[in-house]
């Protein structure tokens, strides 16, 4: 790897430097502790020299430049390594910094943030904490999908304004104090109606707390805290608590479940699969497949052929709202729910429309392979138009996922499990699957999304109509 | 059972610490032949020898700085600072050394290193003999500061400090050595926490924080103020670094109402810290401003009439008190 | 001030190439470091220049007072030949660990500042070979030879200097400072003689424990007119402490020279005023210094009480690496380096035939490995993370205190 060339620390105070001359040229040869440019600051000139020699393949800063401790000079490169142009160079890592396997981020210190362990920084887009469930109190680890819907509604912050029946009043001109204005909010007390004891006659905490004790009816009930956050409880001495500072990833997930929550008006719909079919094909074809192209054929390349077909039909669910506009999408981007151990992770598979079924098996293992090695790039988290999530690795037979914004559509997959059905009178046993569609009822209504489910079942139920689409 | 002065239970508590450790031992100015310039260490060199009770020579950098070589090869030093007022020749060694050795080696040595000082004022001391200095301290990260107010805290904190491994600074106030009494029964080894203050009186109307001579001075105001039907809660400190914020936060939420009251200036003391604590964390729970009655921001004066001004007698504070409780 | 801004003539030691080519590469290159002070003008200029003639003359004349630059003569009381090859590995060790840091500092490599000890190395790592691991040392900031004769893996020291999760403080230390609990070599602290007090303390723990260990403490000529120097000597010089003072006088105190440091000539002449022994010698003499501190030890093991010894001796470079040291004369640089210790005593150990052809050589190689080595343990070892600073602020936990929430 091309070598950087930093500027060295000059002292404590002495932030920057002027380059001087630079003793080597583009093109010559460096030898490892070779000097080569001079830099100059009031206190010291100093010159700088190689750490390991080659070419000097780049200089970034020529003479009379103003540089900053720490910022590259000039690029080293050793034989046969390729040099890119100065904006590709310049956004490479320092060589110590990669060997120590340490993400840029963390060099510097984030106040007051406490630092998660090791997430890569994509980790902190939009895309990869679209969805995700309360971490530890489920062992899910396959692409999964939500359980966290109840939560949301029990902790809704109170944003909606006060009821009618009854207003604060705190006049401008009273003086009251933080603690009288608080109860008054809380409480919904019209401070003109308390006679004050305080000096000048302002009304205390004392008077307030002696007013609410007289009149208990006459005041409304005190609204929900103000915070998102449930209250701090109090814990007997035998509730034993283990209180731990949210990461930064888990403050992003939790503010982005409640955003999407609130941006999207969240219906699901359910419906029922028979995979017997797709088992059948499945474990006909498994061994010779994986045998021809490597990978393990699981049900998810079928799924996704069946939902980006039924989105072909219904391009109201593969697109967005922007502003009063609706976008629909001519492309079909499907995002695949990876659970990563950094945190969820949503790689996308470009234009699935345009591939095969082997074509889609072999991307969704690399994609998900890559998201647990956090070998992702950043153009792989985003763009989406649509997103399977399975929780179906760990057994969930339902679940109503939550949406990845700006997306209006997430489908969520689950346990095939054989159960007893009604088929032409007789009762039988069949691999089942419920599948969840969890849409935004703003842009989706109702009747096509249920068509858009059983489109994606009835697909699932005759393997065979996949083969027709594009 | 035996009724002891603050001073005795110091000297009992070094006793019987000393006796239990033997990787303790005493240094500081007058502390062996002479037992001490109040005689806090009396009977020690006699009980311990002059290997454990070190005379030392007029070095206060010393008598803190030597102490970090030796607790790391595992003493437990007790040195003594004769005047509170003379700590500041000391003043690099342990805002630069001892306190933030542990950190600074990643917590690889602790520094279990009590320094016991005399402070305050009242006693006609002048100004290098009077002086509330604890506030010189206050923003060292890894120092530990406590200040006992009672003989029973006396005697507690110091056994609580000599067996803690944080190095503790310990405010003994001049005015209280033997001027307080209390029963100590003998034997018994009393340990008060440190970081945990004490809510020496309860009331509704006004928190009034405090610690050292002016506690007792503060209780006395809340009695007369009790009569006219203000009942104040008197929160003594007892440890001034880290100051017990949840004991303080709990009482002026509460009491929507709080008085700060020490010795020292005010400018830059521990009552601007709690103060600010309060503001940060218990602002809405607030229903006066909150009031600090403090010494003067200038030195401290000889004369007794100056004296006599400068200290926050009671009657300054049942006026503090009185003035926020009726805001 | 012209003369002050030509560049300084390249530099080399005139005898034994070999050992100090490296450090000697190093200087030439800080040859082209240089720095501009304010100029003088008038008849201040004059003033000035008669100062620094003082200031010049004062260094060259304590070499004189070592007349033989180049040559070592006597035995080294006890010292096996095991011993003396042993002290030169260490010696070349920090020597050549010292250098490559120095250059890796140029590079960029690690951030913070660097204090070469190049020149001085003898008087750290001759009495620190001859110490048990418990025995306690108390090092300034430029004592790298202490920690490496003491025997500290320089994968510790180097992840010190790089400020990395394995540097014993995990980073959270100053730089350069090198320590090693398991070594009892006490980290340093930046203001100075605060390890002088420590060490103290550490002798005074060791003789009310009765434990048969002994504490050296280091400082500079700088050093000993801070008030903790009297305050550590004559404690203990009243309670016969079992400690050996080193000064090392590099005749610099930053860029104060020693006729404003002191007015004495020997600063081993400060022991008379707390009743133990003082010697000066030269430091750049390993046979002297092993001597002197030898017998000090002895005396201090055996109850015999504290050591004071000068060793007078020069650091090459400037105070840290951004310190060009333009304040001091090429003549007298030039002298000094002259002096360096290691070449004296390679010629010795040729002379006395305890060093075998193609030896060094060997050992040299041997070093240099070690050294790369412990560069790239430095420099693979990870960066603290960024908030691990904000723990261990005490040891036990207290219900106010919050880091976070800033109480």
């Amino acid at each position: 790897m091309p070598l950087e060339i930093k500027v060295p620390s000059l002292g404590q105070s002495v932030p920057e430097a002027t380059v001087g001359k630079w003793l080597k040229q583009e093109g010559d040869p460096v030898e490892a502790d070779e000097a080569v440019v001079e830099l100059e600051t009031d206190k010291i000139n100093m010159e700088v020299t190689a750490f390991r020699g080659g070419t000097l393949a780049r200089i970034d800063k020529p003479a009379g430049s103003t540089v900053a401790v720490g910022e590259t000079l000039g690029v080293i490169a050793a034989e046969g390594e390729e040099v890119e142009g100065a904006d590709e160079a310049a956004e490479e890592e320092p060589t110590a910094e990669k060997k120590a396997g340490k993400p840029k981020k963390k060099e510097e210190p984030k106040k007051k943030e406490k630092p998660s362990e090791e997430e890569p920084e994509e980790e902190e887009s939009e895309q990869e904490v679209e969805e995700q469930e309360p971490e530890q109190e489920e062992p899910a680890e396959e692409p999964e999908a939500e359980p966290v819907e109840e939560e949301p509604a029990a902790r809704k912050p109170a944003a909606e304004p006060p009821a009618a029946r009854g207003e604060a009043v705190i006049p401008e001109d009273m003086r009251t104090s933080p603690a009288v204005r608080k109860l008054a909010r809380e409480h919904r007390i019209d401070l003109t109606g308390i006679e004050g004891t305080g000096r000048e006659g302002r009304v205390t905490k004392q008077d307030v707390l002696a007013w609410l004790e007289s009149a208990p009816e006459t005041a409304a009930a005190p609204r929900a805290p103000e915070a998102a956050a449930a209250p701090a409880r109090e814990y007997g001495p035998d509730e034993p608590v283990e209180r731990v500072p949210m990461t930064p990833i888990r403050k992003t997930i939790a503010r982005r479940m409640i955003e999407s929550r609130r941006a999207s008006a969240h219906v699901t719909t359910v419906d029922e699969v028979d995979m017997s079919a797709v088992v059948e094909l499945r474990e006909r074809m498994k061994a010779a497949f994986f045998e021809a192209h490597g990978v393990k054929l699981t049900y998810m390349p079928f799924i996704a052929k069946a939902a980006i077909a039924a989105l072909k039909e219904f391009p109201q669910v593969n697109a967005s709202i922007e502003g009063d506009d609706i976008v629909y999408h001519r492309f079909w981007h499907l995002g695949v729910a990876v659970h990563t151990e950094a945190g969820l992770m949503v790689p996308v598979i470009r234009h699935a429309d345009r591939k095969s079924i082997v074509e889609l098996a072999k991307a969704i293992d690399d994609l998900a392979t890559r998201a647990r090695e956090r070998k992702l790039e950043l153009d792989e988290i985003q763009g989406g138009t649509f997103t399977l999530t399975n929780a179906g690795g760990f057994g969930a037979l339902l679940t109503t996922p939550i949406i990845n914004q700006p997306e209006v559509g997430v489908l969520g997959i689950h346990k095939i499990q054989e159960r007893p059905i009604a088929r032409n009178g007789q009762v039988v046993i069949r691999p089942m699957m419920w599948l969840g569609l969890s849409y935004d009822h703003r842009l989706v209504d109702g009747t096509p999304a249920v068509q858009f489910l059983r489109r994606v079942c009835e697909l699932l139920e005759s393997p065979e109509r996949l083969l027709l689409e594009a | 059972m035996a009724t002891i002065t603050y001073i005795d239970a110091i000297n009992r508590t070094l006793h019987e610490e000393m006796a239990r450790d033997e990787t303790t031992f005493l240094i500081g100015e007058d502390i062996g032949i002479y037992g001490g310039v109040f005689k806090a260490t009396r009977g020690l060199l006699e009980a311990f020898g002059p290997e454990r009770v070190v005379d030392s020579p007029i070095s206060e950098s010393l008598i803190a700085g030597m102490t970090v070589g030796a607790a790391m090869v595992g003493c437990r030093p007790l040195p003594e600072i004769q005047f509170a007022d003379f700590i500041s020749p000391a003043f690099d060694q342990i805002v630069q050394q001892l306190a933030r050795y542990h950190w600074r080696t990643n917590g690889t040595y602790a520094m279990p290193v009590t320094i016991r000082t005399p402070y305050g004022g009242g006693v006609g001391g002048g100004v290098f003999h009077s002086q509330s200095n604890e506030a010189w301290f206050m923003n060292v990260p890894g120092l530990v500061m406590v200040a006992p107010s009672t003989v029973r805290d006396a005697a507690g904190l110091l056994r609580a400090a000599i067996r803690s491994d944080d190095p503790v600074l310990y405010w003994e106030h001049k005015k209280l050595y033997r001027s307080i009494k209390d029963d100590l029964p003998d034997g018994e080894e009393v340990v008060t926490e440190i970081g945990r203050a004490h809510v020496a009186r309860e009331g509704s109307d006004v928190t009034a924080i405090t610690f050292g001579f002016l506690l007792h001075q503060t209780l006395k105001a809340a009695d007369a103020l009790a009569e006219d039907g203000i009942e104040v809660e008197v929160i003594d400190l007892r440890t001034l670094l880290p100051l017990d914020t949840p004991t303080v936060l709990e009482s002026v939420a509460r009491t929507g109402k709080a008085v700060v009251i020490h010795e020292a200036p005010k400018i830059g003391g521990i009552g601007g810290e709690i103060a600010a604590i309060l503001a940060e964390e218990c602002f809405w729970e607030l229903d006066a401003p909150i009031r600090r009655l403090t010494g003067f921001n200038t030195s401290f004066p000889a004369a007794k009439s100056m004296e006599d001004y400068y200290m926050p007698d009671v009657d300054d504070i049942a006026d503090a008190l009185r003035t926020t409780a009726e805001t | 001030m012209a003369e002050k801004k030509t560049q300084r003539k390249k530099r080399k030691s005139a005898t034994a190439e070999e050992v100090v080519q490296e450090a000697s590469e190093s200087q030439a290159e800080d040859g082209e470091t240089t720095g501009e002070g304010a100029a003088p003008t008038g008849e201040e200029k004059e003033g000035f220049q008669q100062l620094q003639r003082r200031r010049e003359e004062q260094a060259l004349d304590v070499g004189r007072s070592f007349p033989d630059k180049y040559r070592l003569s006597g035995e080294m009381e006890g010292a096996s030949d095991e011993m003396k090859i042993e002290l030169l590995e260490r010696l070349v060790r920090t020597r050549e660990f010292d250098a490559r840091m120095r250059r890796l500092f140029r590079q960029g490599r690690f951030e913070g500042t660097f204090y070469s000890q190049i020149g001085q190395e003898a008087c750290d790592v001759v009495i620190a070979i001859q110490l048990k691991q418990t025995d306690f040392v108390g090092p300034s900031h430029r004592d790298l030879g202490a920690s490496v004769g003491k025997g500290i893996p320089l994968e510790a020291l180097a992840a010190q200097v790089y400020n990395r999760v394995d540097s014993p403080d995990g980073g959270r230390y100053t730089a350069c400072h090198y320590w090693h609990p398991e070594y009892w070599v006490m980290q340093p602290s930046t203001s100075i003689m605060m390890n002088w007090i420590a060490a103290t303390g550490a002798a005074f723990g060791f003789k009310m424990l009765k434990r048969d260990n002994v504490a050296v403490a280091f400082g500079g000529d700088g050093a000993t007119a801070h008030g903790d120097f009297h305050e550590g000597c004559n404690f203990a010089g009243v309670h016969n402490l079992p400690i050996v003072y080193v000064i090392q006088n590099n005749l610099w105190a930053e860029s104060l020279p020693l006729s404003l440091t002191t007015a004495v000539r020997d600063l081993s002449r400060r022991a008379d005023a707390y009743g133990f022994p003082g010697v000066s010698i030269d430091g750049n003499d390993v046979i002297a210094v092993w001597n002197a501190t030898r017998q000090a030890l002895v005396r201090a093991r055996s109850g015999e009480g504290p050591t004071l010894i000068e060793m007078k001796t020069y650091r090459w470079f400037g105070h840290s690496d951004i310190d060009p040291a333009d304040y001091r004369s090429d003549d007298e640089v030039e002298d000094w380096i002259e002096r360096d210790p290691l070449p004296r005593y390679v010629a010795w150990l040729e002379e006395t035939e305890v060093l075998k052809e193609g030896q060094l050589d060997e050992m040299r190689q041997r070093v240099r490995e070690g050294v790369e080595q412990a560069i790239e343990f430095a420099e693979e070892s990870p960066r603290p993370e960024p908030d691990s600073f904000l723990s261990e602020v005490f040891v036990h936990e207290y219900p106010g205190f919050d880091v976070r929430a800033g109480r």
